[in-house]
C-alpha cells in the first residue's frame, strides 16, 4: 500500500490554450486504433523470405572457423551469409554512425558489416540465415557451427586503458578511441584565486534506449534496379552511402521508406544485419524480412558509460571561479558515436553556469561492450548528473541554499559563455549567441512547484508504518545547445485541385509527433483548417534531404523548410492568379485559404482547378513551393553550429527507505523554455516523458555485464520505470516567449527535462540522507549502503 | 518464437496423468503458460506435447472443506486475489497474490502452475508455507497429500513424480487472533525477497509465530530455529533476536550474489522485512 501525503497534481496550462493546441494529434486516432502502420504491420511483397541474423554469444573470442552445411542443407534454408560466404562483398565496410572516424582510427576500429576476425562484443554480427519461413531461418542459425576461441574481456574505461589491457582492436595497439578537449579562460589561475576547492567523481553507466518499437529490423528487396528498404530509423538519407559502399551501387539507386516509428532515441539506425539481409535479397533476388526482438535490440546501441571527475574552484560566498572537469568516456566495442558523444560532453561538462575558467579533457576507450552511440540528449545525461551533483555539494561544504548557490551562477539573459576558447589546442572566437532563456527564472519555477524554499535539510528520520524514512528535495538544470546538426532541410508543399495541401519532407516521426507539427505549422501558414493537410511518409525517392529527426533539431529545422515550403506555394498561387486572372502576382494577396485583389476572391483550389481545366494545361493537377533551412555553415568551434540555447530545469522530491535503501518520488516538476508550444499537448507530453525516462535512468535502468556476457538484455531483468513510479504530483510546465528560431518563434525542447531529472533525483536523495550516491542508477543497495556511510 | 507442437486436452487429471507418463520428457503441463510459454518463446523448453490441463473440473473452484479450504490448481492469481472467502479469512494469501507479476500475468497465471514450476522469485509459495499449506497430487495411481514445505525441493524442483500432476492445494485458517503481515521488496518484476509472518500477540509479547522467507535461496523456506528463539519474547526482544539471526538466516536462505543484489545486501533486507512484518502482524493486520 502506498501512502503519500502529497496529492495528485497536474499544472494547469501557463497561458490560454485552444482546443486545438491540445486536443488528439493528427496520428494519435490511427495509432490507438491499431490502423497505423509500423514496420512489422507492411505486409510482405510477392515472394518475401525470412531472415535470422547469427550474432556472437560472447563479448571477445576469436572465430577460428564457421561451417554452415547443416544450416544450408535444412530443408526451407534459402542461403547462409557469412564471413566465408560474402559474394565477393568487402566485409570491412563500416555500417552504422561513423561520422568522423576515418580508417586512422585502426582498420577494425568501426563497425564492420561482417565480422571476419573476432567478436568484439556479446551480439557481434556473424551473419544472416534466409528461409522460406522464419521458425526455419532461426533453427538454421542455431545449426551454424563456430569455432571460438575465447579472449579476456574489459568492460569499464579503467580495465580498458589498465596496463597490459587484452587489446579490442589489436591494429591500434591501444584500447583509446578518441581524445578531445575544450576550455577557456584559465583554470589554474582560476582555481589559485578560489577560497576553496571542492571535487567530485560521478559515474553513469550504460543503458539501453528502450523503445516500445523493438531497434533493427528491415524489409527489403533487392533488384538490378536497385534496394527499396523499409525501416524504422531517424535518419533516412545517412544510410545510403554505406548502402552504395558496400554493394558498388550508386547511391541514388536506394530509396529508403520510413513508417511512423514506435520510439527511437537514437536507437534507430541502420545495423550490420540489415545490410546482411538486403545482401540475401541481393543473392536470392526476394524481398527479405528481418524482425526485429526485444534481445536483440539490447544487442544494436546503447549508451556511453562515462566518469565525470572534477574539481571547482569557488569563493566562500559562493560564486564560481574555475571548473577543471576529466571525462573517462566507454564507447563499447566499436568506434560509432565517440566523436560526437565526446565532444557533446565537452561543450556540456560546464552545466549551465557562467564560470570564468573552465577547462574539460576528455577520453574515450573502447571496452567489450555493445558499441555506444547517440542517445536522447547525446553526452549530456552524464554531464549533467556530474556537474549538477557537485554544485549541490559546493552548496553543502559553503552552507548556501543549493537554490542560492545555482541562482547567483547562471548566466543571465543576454550574457556570453565566453569571448573566444580552445578545442583541442586551438582557438577560436566563440560562436555561441548570447543566453537566450531566463534561467534563474525556471529554477525559481522548479522549486515553487515541489513547495520549496530551495533550502538544504531533508526531513526525517520518521516513522511512516513499519518503514523509517527519511524525505529531501533536490533541484537540477540542464542546457542543450538548441538544434544541432548537419545539412539542409528541404521540404515540399503541393496543392492539390480539391483544396488540400501535402506535405512531403524526410523526418521520420519517432512518437514525438512530428507529422502533426509539420501539419500544424502548414495550416497555419496557409490559413487553412489543419484536416486539409496531409503529411507524407519520409521516401529518399523525393529526394528532399534531411539529415534527420534528431538532436531536438525537428522543429526549428523541418519546421522551417515547411513553414518556407508553404511561403513558396503561395507565390505559386499569387503567380498562378496573375495568369489566370491578369495583374501582376504582387499584386495578389494570399492568405487565410484564399487569393485576392481588391474584391476578387478565389480560394485555393480555384486556381489550381482552373489550370486543370484549361485544354493546354491538361494534366496540370497541382502547384508546388519547395523550402529550405539551415543555420549558416561554420567552422567547427566546439559546438559545431548553434542557433538556441534550449535549457531545462528539475525539481524532485523524494522518500527514502533508511533500512532498505528503496527510493520513492513523492513529486517532480519539469520547466522546458519552448519559445512557443506549437501543439501545446505534443510539447507537454515531450517534456513530460522526458522526465520518466529520466526517472527510469536515475533508479532503475541499467546494463549488466559479466564474464562473457550482457546479463540482462530482456525487458524482464532490465527495470524500465512503470506508471505506479510516476509520482502522483508531477508537473511538466512550459515556458514560451515567443523568441525561438523555430516557426512561430518555437525552439528545440524534446530533450530537456531528461537530463535534469537525474541529478534532480540524486540531489533530492543527498538532501535525504546527506551523503551521495555517486553512481547512476540509485539502486536500493547504492543508496543504503550510502546510509550506512552517515551512520 | 515458438516451435511447433501438439495440443492435449485430457479430460480428467488420471487422464492428463496417461499422457504424461506416455510421452514423458516430451510433454509439458500447460495451464496458464505464464511460465512456460516464456521459456518456449526462449527457446530453453521445447516440448513436443503440451497437455492443457486447463478444462479438467478437479482442477477448479475454491471449496470450503473440513474447515479449511481447497484450491484447485488451474485456479488463477487473479481469481484468488478476489475471492471473498480467501480475502476475508486468508488475508495473507490474497494479499501475496495481488503482487504476482501484473494484472495480464495474474489473469493468466494459475497457484498450481506457479508452485510446480518453483521458480525461487514468486510469491504464493511464502504465505502458503506460513499457512502450512498441503498439495495433493494425482496421477493414473490415485492421489497423495503432502505438506508444501516437502512439495518444494530446491530451484525448479519439485516432489513431483514422473506422470504426477498437482491437483489441489489445501490451507487450514489461522486460529482467531493470529496477526499475518506480507512484506516484498522487489528491483525487477519478481520479487527480490518476501517475507511473511503470522503471529499471535498476547500484549506486548510474541505468543505463536510463524515466519518464511522467499526468493533469496532456492526455494522459500519456514524458519522453525528462529520461530523458536522468537516465541515468548517481547516485540522489541524478538526484533533484537531477528536482527542477531544473520548467521542462522544465511546458513537456512543460501543468497547469492546476482542481479538483484549482493548476497549481503539479501540479507540487510531480509531482516528488515521480517522485523517489520512481524510488528505489522503482532499490531493485528496487514499493512505496509
Amino acid at each position: 500500500m502506498v501512502i503519500t501525503d502529497r496529492p495528485r497534481r497536474k499544472a494547469a496550462p501557463t497561458r490560454p490554450v485552444e482546443a486545438w493546441e491540445y486536443g488528439p494529434r493528427i496520428d494519435l486516432l490511427e495509432k490507438v486504433t491499431g490502423q497505423a502502420h509500423y514496420l512489422d504491420d507492411i505486409p510482405d511483397l510477392p515472394g518475401t523470405v525470412y531472415a535470422w541474423p547469427i550474432k556472437s554469444p560472447y563479448s571477445h573470442a576469436r572465430v577460428v572457423s564457421i561451417d554452415s552445411s547443416r544450416a544450408e542443407a535444412l530443408p526451407g534454408v534459402l542461403g547462409v551469409l557469412h564471413r566465408d560466404t560474402l559474394d565477393g562483398l568487402d566485409p570491412g565496410v563500416r555500417v552504422g554512425e561513423y561520422r568522423g572516424h576515418t580508417r586512422e582510427h585502426g582498420e577494425t576500429a568501426d563497425q564492420h558489416f561482417v565480422t571476419t576476425d573476432k567478436a568484439r562484443f556479446d551480439g557481434d554480427f556473424l551473419g544472416i540465415v534466409v528461409a522460406e519461413d522464419l521458425r526455419t531461418a532461426q533453427h538454421a542459425a542455431e545449426l551454424v557451427d563456430i569455432d571460438w576461441e575465447i579472449l579476456p574481456t574489459v568492460f569499464s574505461f579503467a580495465e580498458a586503458m589498465a596496463p597490459g589491457a587484452p587489446l579490442i582492436h589489436e591494429d591500434l595497439g591501444t584500447n583509446l578511441a578518441h581524445e578531445d578537449s575544450f576550455e577557456w579562460g584559465d583554470v589554474e589561475a582560476g582555481l589559485a584565486a578560489a577560497d576553496r576547492i571542492i571535487d567530485g567523481a560521478y559515474y553513469t553507466g550504460n543503458v539501453f534506449h528502450h523503445p516500445m518499437e523493438p531497434s533493427g529490423g528491415c524489409l527489403v528487396n533487392f533488384t538490378d534496379e536497385g534496394v527499396d528498404l523499409w525501416f524504422a530509423t531517424n535518419k533516412p538519407f545517412s544510410p545510403a552511402d554505406q548502402i552504395a559502399e558496400i554493394f558498388g551501387i550508386d547511391p541514388d539507386r536506394v530509396r529508403v521508406r520510413v513508417p511512423p516509428l514506435g520510439g527511437a532515441f537514437g536507437s534507430k539506425k541502420i545495423t550490420p544485419a540489415i545490410m546482411g539481409a538486403m545482401a540475401m535479397s541481393r543473392r536470392i533476388g526476394r524481398p527479405v524480412r528481418l524482425f526485429a526482438t526485444a534481445e536483440q535490440s539490447f544487442r544494436v546501441t546503447a549508451r556511453h558509460a562515462a566518469l565525470y571527475r572534477a574539481r571547482a574552484g569557488v569563493t566562500n560566498d559562493g560564486k564560481l571561479t574555475a571548473l577543471d572537469v576529466r571525462l573517462e568516456v566507454d564507447t563499447g566495442a566499436y568506434f560509432t558515436g565517440a566523436r560526437l558523444v565526446t565532444r557533446n560532453m565537452c561543450i556540456s561538462s560546464w552545466g549551465a553556469y557562467a564560470i570564468p575558467n573552465f577547462r574539460v579533457r576528455a577520453q574515450t576507450a573502447y571496452t567489450n561492450k555493445v558499441p555506444a552511440a547517440s542517445f536522447r540528449g547525446t553526452g549530456k545525461s552524464q554531464t549533467t548528473f556530474g556537474v549538477e551533483a557537485l554544485m549541490d555539494r559546493i552548496a553543502r561544504e559553503l552552507n548556501i541554499s543549493p537554490l542560492q548557490l545555482r541562482l547567483q551562477n547562471v548566466p543571465l539573459r543576454g550574457r556570453y559563455i565566453a569571448d573566444s576558447w580552445k578545442v583541442q589546442g586551438v582557438e577560436y572566437p566563440a560562436d555561441t549567441p548570447p543566453m537566450d532563456a531566463d534561467l534563474d527564472r525556471m529554477l525559481l519555477m522548479a522549486a515553487e512547484s515541489i513547495g520549496w524554499d530551495g533550502n538544504a535539510g531533508g526531513e526525517g528520520p520518521m516513522e511512516i508504518g513499519a518503514r523509517r524514512v527519511a524525505r529531501g528535495r533536490g533541484i537540477a538544470l540542464s542546457l542543450r545547445h538548441g538544434a544541432q546538426g548537419a545539412g539542409r532541410a528541404y521540404a515540399m508543399a503541393t496543392m492539390y485541385g480539391d483544396g488540400t495541401v501535402k506535405i512531403s519532407h524526410a523526418a521520420p516521426d519517432l512518437g514525438g509527433g512530428t507529422y502533426n507539427m509539420i501539419s500544424t505549422v502548414a495550416a497555419r501558414s496557409l490559413g487553412i483548417p489543419q484536416e486539409m493537410v496531409r503529411v507524407g511518409e519520409p521516401d529518399t525517392g523525393h529526394d528532399l534531404h534531411f539529415e534527420g529527426s534528431s538532436a531536438q533539431r525537428t522543429t526549428v529545422q523541418m519546421g522551417n523548410a515547411v513553414l518556407k515550403a508553404c511561403e513558396s506555394l503561395k507565390r505559386e498561387l499569387a503567380d498562378g492568379a496573375s495568369q489566370i486572372h491578369g495583374g501582376d502576382a504582387q499584386e495578389w494577396t494570399v492568405a487565410d485559404g484564399a487569393v485576392s485583389r481588391g474584391s476578387e476572391r478565389y480560394p485555393y483550389a480555384g486556381i489550381v482547378q482552373a489550370f486543370a481545366a484549361a485544354p493546354s494545361f491538361e494534366g496540370v493537377v497541382s502547384l508546388k513551393g519547395l523550402g529550405a533551412y539551415s543555420y549558416a555553415p561554420s567552422p567547427d568551434r566546439a559546438f559545431g553550429g548553434l542557433d538556441h540555447w534550449a535549457p531545462g530545469a528539475a525539481a524532485a522530491e523524494v522518500e527514502v527507505d533508511l533500512d532498505t535503501g528503496e527510493t520513492r518520488l513523492l513529486q517532480l516538476a519539469v520547466v522546458a523554455d519552448v519559445g512557443k508550444a506549437l501543439h501545446y499537448g505534443a510539447a507537454r507530453t515531450q517534456a513530460e516523458g522526458g522526465a520518466v525516462m529520466g526517472i527510469g535512468l536515475s533508479l532503475f535502468e541499467d546494463l549488466v555485464y559479466e564474464e562473457e556476457q550482457l546479463l540482462n538484455a530482456d525487458p524482464f531483468q532490465y527495470r524500465l520505470p512503470l506508471m505506479r513510479d510516476i509520482p502522483e504530483a508531477f508537473d511538466a510546465m512550459l515556458i514560451e516567449n515567443g523568441d525561438g528560431p523555430g516557426p512561430f518563434g518555437s525552439k528545440g525542447m524534446s530533450q530537456t527535462s531528461l537530463p535534469a531529472t537525474i541529478p534532480a533525483v540524486a540531489n533530492a536523495i543527498y538532501d535525504a540522507i546527506g551523503v551521495q550516491v555517486t553512481s547512476v542508477p540509485f539502486t536500493p543497495e547504492k543508496v543504503l549502503s550510502a546510509v550506512r556511510q552517515q551512520g | 518464437m515458438l516451435k511447433p507442437f501438439r495440443l492435449l486436452r485430457p479430460g480428467t487429471v488420471a487422464e492428463a496423468g496417461e499422457e504424461l507418463e506416455r510421452h514423458d520428457d516430451a510433454a509439458a503441463i500447460y495451464a496458464g503458460g505464464a511460465e512456460l510459454l516464456l521459456l518456449m518463446r526462449q527457446g530453453l523448453l521445447q516440448p513436443e506435447y503440451l497437455i492443457d490441463i486447463k478444462h479438467i473440473p478437479e482442477l477448479h473452484g475454491i471449496r470450503r472443506e473440513n474447515g479449511g479450504i481447497s484450491i484447485g490448481a488451474a485456479v488463477t492469481h487473479w481469481d484468488l486475489e478476489r475471492d471473498g472467502e480467501i480475502r476475508k479469512h486468508y488475508p495473507l494469501l490474497a494479499e501475496a497474490e495481488s503482487h504476482v507479476g501484473n494484472i495480464r500475468v495474474r489473469n493468466q497465471g494459475t497457484l498450481g502452475g506457479n508452485l510446480c514450476f518453483a521458480d525461487p522469485h514468486a510469491d504464493p509459495a511464502t504465505p502458503l508455507l506460513v499457512l502450512d499449506a498441503e498439495v495433493e497430487l494425482g496421477s493414473t495411481r490415485g492421489s497423495r497429500v503432502m505438506p508444501l514445505d516437502d512439495f518444494l525441493l530446491g530451484m525448479y524442483e519439485t516432489a513431483l513424480e514422473p506422470g504426477e500432476i498437482l491437483a489441489r492445494v489445501r490451507v487450514e485458517p489461522l486460529p482467531p487472533g493470529w496477526g499475518v503481515a506480507y512484506q516484498r521488496i522487489e528491483r525487477f518484476f519478481r520479487p527480490t525477497l518476501n517475507a511473511a509472518v503470522a503471529a499471535r500477540s498476547g500484549g506486548n509479547v510474541v505468543n505463536e509465530v510463524r515466519m518464511a522467507v522467499g526468493c533469496v535461496g532456492p526455494r522459500a523456506v519456514r524458519l522453525p530455529d528462529l520461530e523458536g528463539r522468537i516465541r515468548g519474547l517481547t516485540v522489541e526482544d524478538a526484533v533484537e533476536a531477528i536482527r542477531g539471526a544473520r548467521e542462522l538466516l544465511e546458513e537456512v536462505l543460501m543468497p547469492v550474489d546476482d542481479l538483484l543484489g549482493s548476497a549481503a545486501y539479501k540479507l540487510d533486507i531480509t531482516v528488515v522485512a521480517l522485523e517489520r512484518a512481524l510488528r505489522t502482524s503482532m499490531m493485528g493486520g496487514m499493512g505496509d
